[in-house]
């Protein structure tokens, strides 16, 4: 039976670490599932519409786009009106 | 001894022509930190109340913070402040660039320039020497034409300060302009340059500041740049600056278009962040010792002509592009650029167009009045009023003193859509679906600006809906109402943290958008002063000055009190007409009810005055 188990790693950026300060920085998340850039979002209980872009491999990256094992991605929150 | 600090306040009287210098007092750099925290206490001690914010007893203080002028990130920022034209009390606007810093060479942390000069003048500062020269031909030139004119005469090493048309003219959003196109632009600070009839402020300093312990400060201020280009954030953050958020607002319903009749504006795509960078761009520009350069600089051309301009920041693209409707980047940038030589705050200048136009349309004034028919979506209208506004002629004089004051004169219902706080414009986001930011421009010290507390994300983040889905699906993407729950304390607390940044001199936006820990700053802080002091003991001191600037407008706004915290009737009675955020606004007893609570967290009266015992609290009584 192939292992669908999968980690993700992904740095929260901005005014999301100032609105959801229970997450750290950089947070490993495991998955038994396959899991989309939205359903990470949903993971770490952070609201979708704090989430301007996605950055994975260095490019923006649709909100439906499937992650895959041992990836990091950057959640990039709104300039918080500086 | 004062490590960190350069140890000098600098006076100019401009009745005398002489200048003085004198030790920062030891208390004051204990109990302020700088930059916000010295013009906030020196303006509360040398004005008397009954001072008329354009008459010569009015003084102007410029300030740098501890950490200002030091290798470290976003180490370039000065905050001015004084009695402002704009709302009768506390004005304060800061900028970044270079000047800060050559001040602090020059050995001064902080500037106060009082009386008035009996003719236009240019004040040069050479490290001791301080000299007034009259106008040597600057008179009525855009503000970045005279920078260009002095740099040419005075040579590279002098950081300068200038004032446009609008200044000279004490037009009441006037702003100060430094580096082509950095601008301290709220408050109306530079009108009250103009009164005091200086065009110009050059500086040159060569001098070192004494630095605690300068082996591990430096060590400490390479790691800082090197944890900055670590963060995750940083190559996201730097290519499209502020005006990144442009698509944002609109798509939860905060972006004013109109004059702020509506919060969506359908061409936002036509004046976001990627429009500057495939449309303007010709290079990122920074501030002193900036590892993220969020300034674009770019070329624009229009049909009224073309231009180089710093810009457009979000807050213009907001104000000059949704609030006026000027539908293209290229030409919300050449506005913007209208402005910077006029001299005048991009903010204000898009609210108060915008008003104008929405009083045209609504036949509050008439063609006769303006000089002409006007319209939003129009840059030749736009371009019309800024340059009216400048030079205060016709309907220009009465737009000059802003939107509180052009309401009062225009009456026929029209102050319900003057979109100001305490006499200062709104600035880019417009908030009949979000409380907390609603509260956090009705409460801000100055007026009606964003970046004391910016609330918004508390707002949109309490839904769970993705709202790009929402627009997409067809639902008209209307959004779910957000409520004041939790909001009061978390606007208390940005009110402390983000104006903490400009107390100690240094720019926020590395910690606030790409992450940067706030326990750097402390190390870095104790290593420069040789002062140890936690973020807590230093946000108690941000909140300190809070209360003073608050007590500052008790002092001088005759009658003041809840009746100025309100915001303008279209946001408390009318719907949003469109957009996600359709059919929502908040009403007065919504945000009584958050008024009181923040009163009472905040030590005040049920009228807003701050109580004795508060004022004893935080050492003010
Ligand atoms: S981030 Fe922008 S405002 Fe801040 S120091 Fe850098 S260039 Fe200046």
């Amino acid at each position: 039976m192939i292992n669908m188990s999968l980690k993700v790693t992904v740095n929260i950026t901005g005014c999301l670490k100032e609105l959801y300060p229970h997450l750290s920085e950089r947070e490993v998340v495991e998955s038994d599932q396959p899991l989309s850039v939205s359903g990470l979002i949903g993971e770490l209980g952070i609201s979708p519409r704090m989430v301007l872009f996605a950055v994975l491999n260095e490019r923006i990256v649709p909100k439906d786009r499937q992650l895959f094992e041992d990836c990091e991605i950057n959640l990039v929150s709104p300039p918080a009106g500086g | 001894m004062l490590y960190g600090y350069a140890g000098k306040i600098l006076t100019i009287n401009l009745n005398t022509g002489k200048a003085s210098a004198d030790h920062i007092p030891e208390d004051l750099a204990r109990d302020y930190l700088g930059g916000r925290g010295f013009v906030a206490r020196l303006l509360y001690d040398r004005l008397d109340p009954g001072t008329d914010p354009l008459g010569p007893e009015n003084i102007i203080v410029v300030a740098t913070g501890p950490l200002s002028g030091h290798l470290l990130p976003g180490s370039g920022k000065t905050h001015f402040g004084a009695l402002s034209p704009a709302t009768g009390g506390y004005g304060d606007s800061n900028l970044g660039g270079h000047f800060g810093p050559t001040l602090k060479y020059a050995g001064y942390d902080c500037m106060i320039i009082e009386g008035k000069a009996d003719q236009l003048s240019t004040i040069i500062i050479d490290n001791e020497t301080v000299k007034i020269v009259p106008d040597q031909g600057l008179k009525g030139k855009g503000a970045i034409e005279a920078e260009q004119e002095l740099k040419e005469r005075l040579g590279e090493d002098y950081q300068l300060l200038t004032i446009g048309p609008a200044g000279e003219n004490k037009v009441a959003f006037a702003c100060i302009s430094h580096d082509f196109g950095r601008q301290a632009g709220r408050t109306g600070v530079a009108a009250v340059l103009g009164s005091k009839n200086i065009k110009a402020v050059a500086v040159r300093g060569t001098k070192k500041i004494p630095v605690f312990d300068a082996k591990r400060a430096q060590e400490k201020g390479e790691e800082m740049y090197k944890v900055c280009f670590g963060k995750p954030g940083f190559k996201t953050w730097t290519p499209f600056g502020t005006a990144s958020i442009t698509d944002w607002a609109n798509e939860v319903g905060a972006f004013p278009t109109r004059n702020f009749q509506t919060s969506y504006a359908e061409f936002h795509e036509k004046i976001n962040g990627q429009a500057i960078v495939d449309r303007l761009l010709v290079t990122d520009k920074g501030c002193f010792g900036c590892p993220t350069p969020c300034g674009k600089y770019g070329h624009t051309t229009t049909a009224l002509g073309s231009a180089y301009v710093e810009g457009p920041e979000y807050e213009s693209i907001a104000t000059l592009g949704g609030s006026c409707c000027l539908e293209e980047i290229e030409e919300v940038a050449y506005a913007n650029y209208v402005c910077d030589q006029l001299g005048i705050d991009t903010i204000s200048a898009g609210v108060v167009v915008s008003f104008a136009m929405e009083c045209f349309e609504k036949g509050v004034i008439s063609a006769e009045e303006v000089g002409r028919e006007i319209s939003f979506g129009s840059l030749e209208d736009t371009v019309y009023l800024l340059e009216k506004i400048a030079a205060r002629e016709g309907i220009g004089d009465v737009l000059a003193e802003g939107v509180k004051q052009a309401a009062a004169i225009f009456g026929d219902g029209s102050e319900s859509y003057a979109i100001h706080v305490k006499g200062l414009e709104w600035s880019g986001y417009e908030c009949r679906n979000a409380p907390g930011m609603m509260l956090s421009y009705m409460t801000a010290d100055v007026g009606a600006h964003h970046n004391r507390s910016w609330a918004l994300g508390y707002d949109v983040s309490q839904s769970d809906a993705d709202v790009s889905e929402l627009i997409e699906a067809g639902t008209g993407g209307k959004l779910e109402i957000s409520t004041p729950d939790g909001k009061v304390d978390h606007v208390i607390s940005m009110q402390h943290s983000r104006p903490l940044f400009d107390a100690l001199g240094i720019c926020r936006l590395q910690s606030m958008e790409i992450g940067f820990e706030t326990f750097h700053y402390e190390e870095v802080f104790e290593l420069i002063t040789g002062r140890r002091l936690s973020w807590q003991e230093m946000l108690a001191i941000s909140e300190r000055i809070w209360q003073l600037t608050r007590q500052f407008n008790v002092k001088h706004i005759e009658g003041f009190g809840r009746d100025w915290d309100y915001p303008p009737r279209r946001f408390m009675e009318e719907p949003v007409p469109s957009g996600p955020n359709e059919g929502r606004y908040i009403s007065k007893e919504i945000l009584d009810k958050m008024l009181d609570e923040y009163y009472e967290k905040r030590g005040w009266d049920k009228n807003g005055i701050p109580k004795p015992q508060t004022l004893a609290r935080f050492g003010l009584d």
